[in-house]
């Protein structure tokens, strides 16, 4: 290791609170790595270099045409976070980390709260109200019974507690990327992220597929069933899919609704957070209790993020100043993915119970699925909603 | 011209009914021998905008002017018979094209199967058809190369006919349709009166030629009537050859009396007194290769004409060099070598002299087999104004099947530097009977289109499709783009905005269009779409409607304003409003039929317009400041582009109506082309004269215009009742009620066609008495002069008779029609019955007649929190015609808003106009003429757009230029 500080006390070269930190020439390295696995994998603001993963993938879903309207690569999520991953990955696994690397790429830790504060104005819960009262319950009531079943479930089929989290976080708000969000909340490792992760987006894939054959049994409207599909599916092209293989007005509804998912997403890992962190107050001393443990406190910047998720609701960031702030998010997190890319092994996904995570998702997905099927056919039944 | 009516809908109808009716083998025997050039594909034809391998991007030229270039693919007159798809020769072709022309000398770019090229060299020539025939609907053929001639439609004017055309090149393009009539004024005969500025009375004559000139083209008519035109001979230019470079130049900095090194030859140049002698040697200088005479090229518009352009070049094919010396601005600014535009293309004072050598030299003669690939023939074709090259086609020599054992067909094979491949290929599969399931377009990078089989559950009976951006789509989807716009199958379209940190805001929307996303609504209940006839027994379709335009969202106040005049109620015919004829048209839901009305000339001199496009932020705002007024809310001037002639300015300039609209097509003003002089390779001519409408330049400028005179019709007011009208026929002594008066018909006089009247109150009294005709001796200006058609009314009070002209006097008995409850609607007056609105009857320019009928607010309307609803205008029974509801805005972004109307006790309202969240709403409502206008202004884009939802993904972000030209559709 390149270290010139290794060799001196923290004492005595402690000047700030800054102090703390590695050095610039230190963290340097990893920093860069990071850097260029993020430009390598995403189109980001202000570097407009065409040769990118994202680009990539953008080719082959060209290459292999559209399903239901939907890019192929886009219905397996792949995106900024999951591309900058993959590379990450790819190089750590195949070429290795050098030590140099490594005291950069814990900056992880810095980057995934910056990015998570940064979010807020992503989730502005007005405007969720085009959908009105009953849609926004649905989804709302998916997203707690979801994330409910999901962590009780976890406890029969002997799935880490932690893994459980983040997967119930993923399957509940239909957005994997929310297992990355949980990450450093729940003090999950990364193999359990990445375990989660691909286990919802293959169980959403799946439900795209099934739902419409369901749903056609059902005999649902075209509005009814896009609202089912973001409820049910998963991830927003997952859900468009499956909306645009019922029909097209069911797809133009999934777009629609989608919109209500999306600005609950906070609410969803708020809850699995709250409610892993209480079990843990709870059960203190228990050690099969692992999610949350190290956070004595609910953490800064989730309060911080929490704040700002109101204030932005309260629309004080504008549409212009939103785009913006997203163009930092997907810096932020292409950097932090790489860095968890680099900082695993690919051993280390399947150490968390190969099919476990998966066997868990396909389980607590199909609850789920009945669920909101039950729901929306009552709501049509009863006409609490004019679907 | 007049402004397009639904009739070409019908016809498309008509046409399709026709199709489907024909018995299928007859029909597919006819399409395969048919000659498919001019035609456009099937009118259900699955449109795709992008596909990664057709490029559509702008670049600029040496000069550092824009060019806007496009590819598309398109396939036509396809069917699926058997299990089998078959193509005929023709039926599938790739497009190359640019929005305006590409000249030699100027480093003009153009693709060729998605290779960026340069054209070098252009041999055209003008072809001329003498003696041409043509029935009223038919597409001729005007030659073995596929142009064609389409008679679109005619109409009349005092009663006498002028016919629309356009000549349709191979591909389907077609620039403009063009008036002409035998039997009317020529247009330098207004140059005779001496109008005052201000307003005049309406003009007796109407201006119009037999002949068309466009500047390349010119189309001189030998006789026109309701049925058939005959051309004296029709002028357009062609393209014979072409000549591109695949690379980029080399660019040798020239020195004189010496030699400059390329690859393994030598370049002289020797200073000549008008240019360089330019020698091309070995490497040891020892062996001459070539050696001409070279002037250096400057951008100068008449350098390469016919015989010209060879001066300005050394071509050696068996070399593959062709040598031009160009005369450099400060480092080429303004080139697409050094993207930046921040000099001016003429105005540089010094520079340097290079030779500029071109390789990867490429000819193309039109008709010839595609030199790569002779499956497929070349089709040059050529700016119908200019005479240069817009468009390269490459389609097949041959018919082609597709079925289940073959499924794709190559498209040509493209150059490229590194593997010469197949352009794209047409995939289709999934074949049952006489319907096919999958079919697509692979790129040559292995992209694919979607399956363009929307139906996946009945399939289709053809493989028509187009993909791409090329304009030439505009032209193909004349006949179906309003149906298509209007189909709901997909629900209301809607586009999201794009939110920025400065909203568009004006203080007043009069003359503006609407955003050119705004969703549209085809149909809504309680918009009444009818056709009635007129006494003649010709059916003519009224249509309502409503526009929402300038609307925005003022988010430092959590509100949405729409300016005034921002919204409008309108009501228009299929054509003008005739008096005289029993006329009806809708207003605010009701019936009415038009009884006179009063217009006039407004007349401006000397004034200046200037060029609309030099904005002041480049926000692409739109500020119109530079529109002159022609009369008082009546007309608006816009001198919107311009374009080059032989270096002579040609101005566009569009007269916009009050509804935004623009009338007609835009007039084309230009100096110095004398149609009459043959030694021009341009015909112009310098003042423009349509109907009644015209303008006089002084001076045509890049920059600004300078008018002479200019003027145009006026409606001040018109009358109207909703009560029928009734025939009586009464001979002399007769009298009928008429209202609270009586009419007695005083004499009928058969042979002067003329009728005596006069109208008696309830005491007897004679209180108005006139003598209606001679509709003989007026016959030649009716039905649009009011001078006359007043001499054939008499209206006093609130009621009114007038003579019937088709049957002034039946045996002996006066024939009259006789008008009760007439209202008035004067120009700018308050809606009597809803202040709220005020009434701006738009007019004719051709014919002074009622052309449409206006409602707007004269004051802004507010929609906020407190007050999210607004009724639009009242009907007579104090029920609004509509409503707008704001359902979901958050003070900056609308979520959720609809229209509503409500009959009896229901209420329809239309989907979610902020689907997806927009910035304004602005909306088209009802399908008239002022709607089917902004439709036409954004076309490409809105068709685009459409695709994208129907799968519900975004479309790619614009970049560059490209993103400027998408953004500047209004």
């Amino acid at each position: 290791m390149h270290s010139t500080t290794a060799n001196i006390s923290y004492e005595a070269r402690r000047k700030s609170i800054w102090s703390s930190l590695y050095s610039f020439q230190e963290v340097l390295p990893g920093l860069l790595a990071m850097f260029f696995i993020a430009i390598a994998s995403n189109n980001l603001a202000g570097v407009p270099n065409p040769f990118n993963l994202e680009n990539l993938f953008h080719y082959l879903d060209n290459v292999i045409g559209p399903v239901n309207g939907q890019y192929v690569f886009q219905i397996f999520n792949t995106n900024f976070v999951w591309n900058a991953f993959f590379m990450g990955l790819f190089i750590g696994n195949v070429f290795g980390v050098p030590d140099s690397w490594k005291r950069g790429l814990s900056y992880i830790h810095k980057f995934m709260p910056l990015g998570i504060v940064m979010l807020a104005p992503h989730f502005i819960v007005g405007h969720a109200a085009k959908a009105g009262l009953v849609p926004i319950l649905i989804v709302a009531a998916a997203l707690v019974f979801t994330a409910s079943v999901t962590l009780l479930l976890a406890r029969f089929l002997r799935v880490d507690d932690r893994h459980a989290s983040v997967l119930a976080g993923g399957l509940a708000t239909g957005d994997p990327h929310v297992c990355a969000i949980l990450m450093p909340m729940i003090k999950a490792r990364g193999g359990q992220v990445i375990n989660a992760f691909v286990s919802v987006v293959l169980f959403g894939a799946i439900a795209s597929v099934v739902l419409p054959l369901i749903g056609a049994k059902v005999g649902l409207s075209p509005q009814a069933f896009g609202l089912a599909t973001v409820s049910a599916v998963g991830n927003g092209a997952q859900a468009f899919s499956a909306g645009f293989a019922h029909s097209s007005e069911a797809g133009r509804f999934s777009i629609y609704y989608d919109v209500v998912r999306h600005v609950l997403m906070p609410a969803g890992f708020l809850y699995v957070f709250g409610v892993m962190f209480v079990r843990k107050l709870m059960f203190r001393r228990d050690p099969a209790v692992n999610a949350t443990r190290g956070v004595d406190s609910i953490p800064l910047y989730v309060i911080v993020f929490v704040v700002s998720w109101i204030v932005a609701s309260l629309h004080v960031v504008k549409e212009p100043a939103h785009v913006a702030i997203f163009e930092m998010v997907k810096w932020d997190f292409s950097l932090a993915a790489g860095a968890l890319g680099l900082s695993m092994s690919v051993r280390e996904i399947w150490d968390w119970g190969t099919w476990r995570g998966f066997a868990l998702a396909c389980v607590s997905g199909t609850l789920r699925i009945a669920f909101v099927l039950a729901a929306v056919w009552l709501c049509a039944k009863y006409q609490l909603f004019n679907f | 011209m007049h402004t397009r009516d639904l009739i070409s809908m019908l016809f498309a109808f008509a046409l399709a009914a026709t199709l489907v009716l024909t018995p299928a083998g007859v029909r597919e025997a006819a399409a395969l021998e048919a000659n498919p050039h001019g035609f456009e594909p099937a009118d259900d034809m699955p449109y795709i905008p992008d596909l990664t391998g057709l490029r559509h991007q702008s670049f600029k030229n040496q000069y550092g002017q824009p060019r806007h270039l496009s590819e598309g693919v398109a396939l036509r007159q396809s069917f699926v018979k058997d299990g089998k798809a078959t193509v005929p020769a023709g039926g599938l072709y790739y497009i190359s094209e640019v929005e305006d022309e590409v000249r030699p000398l100027m480093r003009d770019p153009f693709f060729i199967l998605g290779e960026h090229s340069y054209l070098l060299k252009l041999k055209t020539a003008r072809r001329v058809v003498k003696d041409f025939p043509i029935k009223k609907g038919e597409k001729k053929f005007l030659d073995s190369d596929g142009y064609r001639l389409w008679f679109d439609y005619v109409t009349d004017h005092y009663q006498k006919p002028y016919a629309q055309l356009a000549l349709i090149s191979p591909a389907g393009h077609w620039p403009l349709e063009f008036p002409v009539s035998t039997h009317f004024q020529e247009m330098n005969e207004i140059k005779q009166h001496d109008f005052p500025e201000g307003e005049s009375e309406q003009l007796w004559n109407f201006y119009l030629e037999d002949t068309y000139a466009y500047g390349a083209s010119v189309f001189k008519a030998k006789e026109v009537t309701f049925d058939t035109v005959v051309f004296d001979s029709i002028e357009y230019p062609v393209i014979e050859e072409a000549m591109f470079s695949f690379s980029r130049p080399w660019t040798l900095e020239l020195r004189q009396e010496d030699y400059r090194l390329y690859k393994d030859k030598r370049i002289y140049a020797f200073r000549r007194p008008n240019g360089f002698l330019v020698r091309v040697t070995n490497l040891s200088g020892n062996e001459v290769l070539a050696e001409k005479l070279v002037r250096p090229s400057t951008p100068q518009g008449y350098k390469d004409a016919e015989g010209r352009q060879d001066e300005y070049s050394l071509t050696i094919p068996e070399q593959d060099m062709h040598i031009e010396i160009m005369i450099d601005p400060d480092y080429l600014s303004n080139s697409d070598f050094v993207p930046t535009s921040v000099d001016v293309p003429y105005g540089w004072t010094e520079g340097t002299l290079s030779f500029v050598v071109y390789d990867d030299l490429f000819s193309l003669k039109n008709g010839e087999p595609w030199p790569l690939d002779d499956r497929f023939k070349v089709g040059l074709e050529a700016n119908a104004l200019t005479g240069r090259l817009q468009r390269l086609i490459l389609e097949n020599a041959a018919p082609f099947t597709l079925d289940s054992a073959s499924g794709s067909y190559d498209g040509p094979v493209k150059f490229s530097h590194f593997w010469n491949r197949p352009a794209f290929s047409v995939v289709a599969k999934n074949f049952d009977g006489d319907k096919v399931f999958t079919y697509y377009l692979r790129d040559r990078f292995f992209q694919r289109t979607d399956n363009m089989v929307f139906s996946a559950d009945k399939g289709r009976g053809d493989i028509d499709f187009f993909v791409g951006r090329t304009p030439t789509l505009v032209s193909l989807l004349e006949d179906t783009f309003l149906t298509r716009l209007a189909d709901q199958s997909l629900d209301t379209v809607v586009e999201p905005s794009h939110f920025t940190s400065y909203p568009k805001v004006v203080s007043n929307a009069a003359f503006y269009a609407p955003d050119p996303t705004a969703p549209f609504v085809p149909s809504q209940k309680g918009f009444t779409r009818k056709k009635d006839k007129n006494r003649r027994g010709e059916g003519l379709l009224s249509s309502e409607g409503f526009v929402i335009r300038g609307s925005y969202v003022d988010y430092d106040n959590n509100r949405i304003v729409i300016p005034p005049s921002g919204l409008y109620y309108t009501s228009r015919n299929a054509r003008n409003v005739r008096a005289l004829t029993g006329e009806t048209f809708v207003f605010l839901g009701r019936k009415a039929y038009l009884a006179s009305f009063e217009s006039a000339t407004v007349v401006r001199k000397n004034f200046d317009i200037d060029y609309w496009r030099l904005q002041p932020t480049g926000q692409l705002n739109p500020v119109y400041w530079q529109d002159e007024a022609l009369g008082y809310n009546n007309k608006s001037v816009r001198f919107t582009e311009h374009t080059y002639l032989d270096d002579r300015v040609m101005g566009e300039v569009n007269i916009v109506k009050y509804s935004g609209n623009p009338f007609g097509a835009p007039f084309h003003l230009t100096q110095g082309f004398d149609p009459k002089d043959k030694a021009s390779r341009y015909s112009v001519t310098e003042l423009f004269a349509e109907g009644s409408t015209w303008t006089i330049p002084a001076y045509v400028g890049p920059n600004y215009i300078r008018m002479a005179e200019m003027g145009t019709p006026v409606l001040k007011r018109f009358f109207y009742t909703y009560t029928e009208p009734t025939q009586v026929k009464l001979a002399a002594g007769e009298t009928a009620k008429l209202g609270a008066y009586t009419l007695e018909v005083l004499s009928a006089d058969a042979g002067n066609t003329s009728v005596s009247i006069a109208l008696r109150d309830a005491s007897g009294a004679i209180v108005a008495n006139k003598t209606l005709g001679s509709v003989k001796e007026l016959w030649d200006v009716l039905p649009q002069q009011q001078v006359a058609v007043k001499k054939l009314q008499l209206m006093h009070g609130n009621v009114m008779a007038e003579i019937d002209i088709d049957n002034p006097v039946e045996n002996g008995k006066g024939v009259l029609w006789l008008f009760t409850d007439i209202l008035e609607s004067e120009m700018d007056q308050k809606l009597a019955w809803d202040p709220r609105f005020t009434i701006r009857p738009d007019v004719c320019g051709h014919c002074y007649q009622l052309n449409e009928i206006l409602l707007d607010n004269p004051e802004p309307i507010i929609l906020d929190k407190n007050n999210p609803t607004y009724d639009g205008p009242l009907k007579e029974d104090g029920t609004p015609m509509f409503r707008i509801v704001i359902d979901s805005f958050d003070g900056e972004m609308i979520h959720a808003w609809h229209v509503e109307t409500q009959i009896k006790d229901k209420v329809f309202k239309t989907s979610n106009l902020a689907f997806r969240p927009r910035n304004n709403i602005d909306v088209l409502v009802g399908a008239n003429g002022s709607v089917e206008g902004f439709l036409r202004q954004g076309m490409l884009e809105r068709m685009a757009y459409i695709e994208y939802w129907r799968r519900g993904v975004h479309p790619p972000l614009h970049e560059g230029l490209a993103a400027r030209e998408a953004l500047n559709l209004q």
